[in-house]
């Protein structure tokens, strides 16, 4: 038997080289936690400073790049990361049964390119920082804006890099290195949902990439592109930015839905109900969630036509998001069910993004959409999807790896306080934000009308919980590491091949290459 | 506590149904799956002695068509009722009465018919559809109502319409939905609707002998008057850009910093050359005895309503 990955070198130099996917998804793991807190520090301010109707707390400026700073950070550095880069990395090649993925160095690569998108977007923010929002809208980002918007817009540009990269790696590894026996129609779930990420990565991803470099363009060459003064167009942006970023919700959220898939099913000892349709819904949500871009634009001046298809299309993406909601919850149907601390962030990202798909029939519905277009109920449903989605079921996942990543299990009394408190928090800190938008008061206000206090309140005090509940991991997870490692291969008693080598895996990943010859998610043949 | 906004139009009702039906299917389907999950939860716990046989084929067949098909068709529902309220939201009367607004960095000027001009109000008769056409001066901005539940973002270099027709006279919020940059949030103002009457009287105002129209305005007008706009009206002018001048921290000539309180306004436009601001040429002449003390308070007032900033980093 082979040393584990862990122990395969010691110093900094064998984490820095590493081309092991496994070591790679750690050093991920180490940048997108330090993101995550980064941004989630901008967020605390900016809640604190809306804790009243006047500015008190922060000037108008810091404000303005403060909330900018959280949105970068958290699209670009946490969410779009998270889950293919930490776990996608770790478990790709496990579960395909293969000893990498196909091309080993540009994983490092990708993870180099990441780090300098991140040091320049850091950067920008340290020297000055940016106060366009992450969505840089011109002719503002481009005309008026007096922060440090090209550099930030370069550090975006160069990450952009590093997800295309990782996409084209998990295409090619799921095409090429299935462990013989594993077809298509047995591939965990989860990895269907990499796959799907990764093809909507590789065609949206360098449309940003254009359009940031549009505005660089503008910016210091003053080629009119966007600037009316100039003959430019400032709507032109905004159809290339959304081209790529709402396809990017489905970047972050479809991740999100694998983890749960395989969570669920592992908790409720029961195959994933209706796993064709699982599968194909990822495919589904990945080539309509081309298609829905305008609905970013209802209030933008495009045309009435426009708003009607785009409305259309937006309703019929929201179907195959409910058709993983059903099937997890008819997965439990006749299960035998635990309630561990990974089970219980996936049942909270079920009740969570359902709430989120569900009040974004408010936003595809034409006529109330222009009523809280731009208000605190997008930004609502956004979090239920981004945060209560993307961010419950990261961490569900991480609870669920966490002993075949460290070969060590972690107090599960703790995980489970956490979980709790993390969808306790969430709810209080975000529902009321609803109520804010309908009520009128828009997004991106330092200071606002004073009828809007006690929900703002409410809000900051949400928040409060869920920094703690944050917190709460990022203290027993590393405390774990003094366990000895005794999780064993299998600790949950769930059907993937990356549950059946040791915990942490060898470097290899297996002593002897596997063979497939059980359907997915098959408990009777373990 | 209120949750619900004033709703001051037929439009604005219709929203708040359409709204209403949306969070009726949503309650009644998030209950659903929450009340799902958890009597499924407790009664297929593991250990528990409830019978488990295997689902059949057919059940499952008929189980995703009845989760496509019905979301599907709730979804057709939801979006030819909301497509129904937009169009008509696009779609002003011929016979509606057409303000000009013009967005600004950070305030609302509007301009009625009649050629009266406004700041940060709007004035509209009640009861008889009104037309906005809107277009910016910089970056893009969102004219907002909430209490008519409509809003439409302002473009520079183009022109985009608002109409609706406000039912009873009252006072409603404005606000910039569409970020603009420091002083977004407090881009707001008030759409007034009067009696068709009182707007009438409120037109005839603008009459030599009314009753001015509001300090504001008066200071804006006077601003324009005195060509102070041929240097003052943006960054690049032979004198500094005036937004947000008011309360903010101004560095002088001399290498001093000093606040933008009323005082140094004032002196500013009386004796130009007392407080030279760094970068800028003397070449402003004084207004000591050529603007009266109340044309003196419009533009100061002027001043105010053009944003304040802030003096903290004093």
């Amino acid at each position: 038997m082979s040393a584990c990955y862990l122990d395969a070198g010691r110093t900094l130099r064998s984490w820095l080289l590493s081309r092991d996917h496994k070591r790679i998804a750690i050093l991920y793991l180490a940048a997108v936690t330090a993101f995550f807190f980064i941004g989630g520090a901008a967020a605390v301010l900016f809640r604190l400073e809306l804790l009243t109707p006047e500015a008190d707390l922060v000037s108008a400026e810091a404000y303005n790049r403060l909330f900018t700073l959280h949105g970068v950070i958290m699209v670009f550095f946490f969410l779009i990361p998270s889950i293919p880069a930490v776990l996608g990395n770790f478990l790709l090649p496990l579960m395909l049964g293969c000893e990498d993925l196909a091309f080993p160095r540009l994983n490092l690569l990708s993870w180099y390119v990441f780090m300098a998108g991140g040091a320049l977007t850091l950067g920008a923010a340290v020297a000055g920082g940016v106060d366009t929002g992450w969505t840089f809208y011109t002719p503002y980002s481009t005309a008026y804006a007096n922060g440090y918007v090209t550099l930030m817009a370069a550090g975006i540009f160069v990450a952009g890099f590093s997800s295309i990269l990782t996409g084209l790696n998990f295409v090619v590894t799921t095409h090429r290195m299935r462990a013989p026996g594993l077809t298509w129609g047995r591939l965990p779930l989860f990895v269907w949902s990499l796959y799907a990420t990764s093809v909507i990565v590789l065609l949206g991803t360098p449309v940003l990439t254009i359009a940031l470099a549009l505005i660089g363009v503008e910016r210091v060459l003053g080629v009119p592109i966007f600037d009316p003064r100039l003959g430019g167009d400032p709507v032109l942006f905004q159809h290339l930015f959304w081209f790529y970023s709402h396809p990017a919700v489905y970047i972050m959220i479809l991740p999100a839905m694998g983890v749960v898939s395989e969570i669920v099913s592992t908790f409720a000892r029961r195959p994933v109900f209706g796993y064709r349709f699982v599968a194909g819904s990822s495919l589904a949500i990945a080539a309509l969630g081309f298609l829905v871009w305008g609905h970013h634009m209802f209030v933008s001046g495009q045309s009435e036509f426009a708003g009607l298809v785009f409305s259309l299309l937006s309703f019929l993406v929201a179907v195959p998001s409910g058709v993983k909601v059903f099937n997890w919850t008819a997965t439990l149907w006749r299960g035998r069910i635990r309630l561990d601390t990974p089970m219980l962030y996936a049942l909270g990202f079920i009740g969570l993004f359902t709430v989120g798909g569900l009040t974004g029939l408010f936003l595809a519905a034409l006529g109330v959409d222009v009523h809280v277009h731009d208000t605190y109920f997008v930004i609502a449903h956004f979090h239920y999807i981004m945060v209560g989605g993307a961010v419950m079921a990261y961490l569900g996942g991480i609870h669920f790896w966490w002993p075949k990543i460290s070969g060590r299990s972690y107090p599960d009394g703790f995980g489970r306080w956490a979980a709790v408190l993390i969808f306790a928090g969430f709810n209080l800190t975000f529902f009321p934000q609803f109520l804010l938008g309908y009520l009128g008061m828009p997004r991106r206000y330092h200071a606002y009308p004073p009828e809007y206090q006690v929900l703002n309140v409410l809000s900051t005090a949400g928040a409060s919980i869920l920094g703690v509940g944050y917190l709460l991991p990022l203290l027993y997870l590393p405390w774990s590491l003094r366990r000895p490692r005794d999780a064993g291969e299998n600790p949950w008693g769930a059907t993937g091949l990356e549950w059946r080598t040791a915990s942490p895996p060898p470097v290899e990943n297996f002593d002897a290459p596997p063979a497939v010859i059980w359907e997915a998610y098959d408990y009777d043949a373990l | 506590m209120i949750l619900l906004p004033p709703a001051a139009s037929a439009q604005a009702r219709a929203v708040d149904s359409l709204a209403s039906a949306i969070l009726g299917a949503d309650a009644a389907i998030a209950a659903g799956v929450a009340g799902t999950i958890v009597y499924l939860c407790v009664r297929y716990r593991a250990g528990s002695a409830a019978p488990r046989p295997p689902v059949s084929p057919p059940a499952i067949a008929a189980l995703e068509a009845l989760w496509i098909l019905g979301p599907t068709a709730l979804g057709l529902l939801f979006f030819a009722w909301g497509a129904r309220l937009y169009v008509r939201e696009r779609r002003p009367p011929p016979d509606a009465l057409e303000i000009r607004v013009v967005a600004q960095r950070w305030m609302w000027k509007a301009q009625q018919p009649s050629g009266r001009r406004e700041i940060n109000e709007v004035h509209v008769p009640a009861g008889r559809p009104v037309r906005l056409a809107m277009t910016s001066q910089d970056v893009i901005h969102s004219f907002f109502v909430p209490a008519l539940r409509i809003k439409q973002d302002v473009l520079p270099d183009r022109d985009t319409t608002l109409w609706f027709d406000v039912e009873r006279p009252g006072t409603y919020p404005v606000a910039c939905a569409q970020y603009c940059g420091t002083e977004h949030a407090g881009m707001r103002a008030s759409l007034v609707a009067l009696e068709p009457e009182a707007y009438g009287r409120w037109l005839s105002e603008t009459g030599e002998d009314g009753p001015a129209p509001g300090p504001a305005e008066r200071g804006r007008r006077l601003f324009e008057r005195r060509a102070c706009a041929s240097c003052h009206a943006k960054a690049g002018g032979k004198g500094p850009p005036l937004q947000r001048v008011a309360g903010s921290a101004v560095r002088l000539r001399d290498g001093r910093v000093v606040l933008a309180d009323d005082g140094y306004l004032r002196e500013s436009i009386l004796d130009p050359g007392a407080k030279l601001v760094y970068g800028y040429p003397d070449v402003m002449p004084g207004f000591r005895g050529r603007l009266s003390a109340a044309e003196l308070a419009d533009i100061l007032e002027y001043l105010r309503a053009l944003g304040r900033g802030r003096g903290e980093d004093l």
